[in-house]
């Protein structure tokens, strides 16, 4: 990593869920994925 | 052996002119998507740009690493940057802001902007800078 490149970012996180509400509402049934797509041009 | 672990999912990977967090709610509002930038001159100082992620499934501390480059890596990054996300349930969606400053573009083109985690490849989304044709008019 280039030594300035932490001076050029602020990070910010956020989780719009609590986490005691994510563990009391929240199924642990996976999300849909879509099949994976080819990487030809 | 060590176990490898298991990345999170990109839910969305937005880049845009600015987010705003609203301190009471904790909401961000994400203002003026873009795919591209123009520039009057090369090489191009880009001084505000702004990415947005939403991620999910991930598990624990999880290193996130974030590139900006060109697409056939010909000259160094524009951009490196590694930052540490603690996902506390699978189940937890964790959006994540970068504010970018002072970006310096060496020439037009096609750049890619790459989000990593936990070591794996997750997203790459494309990013051009454009010449202006007439930089003077509005």
């Amino acid at each position: 990593m280039k030594p300035t490149d932490k001076a050029k970012v602020t990070v910010l996180v956020t989780r719009p869920v609590p986490l005691d509400q994510l563990k009391k509402y929240a199924s642990t049934k996976p999300l849909r994925r879509p099949l994976p797509r080819s990487n030809k041009p | 052996m060590p176990v490898e672990q298991q990345p999170p999912e990109v839910l969305a990977l937005i880049i845009a002119d600015h987010v705003h967090r609203d301190d009471s709610t904790g909401k961000f509002f994400i203002l003026g998507t873009r795919a591209s930038v123009g520039a009057a001159a090369f090489p191009f100082t880009c001084h505000s740009l702004t990415v947005y992620g939403s991620l999910v499934d991930g598990r624990g501390e999880t290193l996130m690493r974030l590139r900006l480059i060109d697409a056939d890596e010909a000259r160094e990054p524009v951009l490196e940057f590694e930052t540490t996300v603690n996902f506390l349930d699978p189940t937890e969606e964790v959006e994540i802001v970068f504010r970018l400053i002072d970006l310096a573009f060496p020439e037009p083109g096609d750049y890619r902007l790459q989000l990593f985690a936990a070591g794996q490849f997750l997203r790459e989304r494309r990013f051009l800078v454009i010449p202006l044709e007439n930089p003077g008019n509005p």
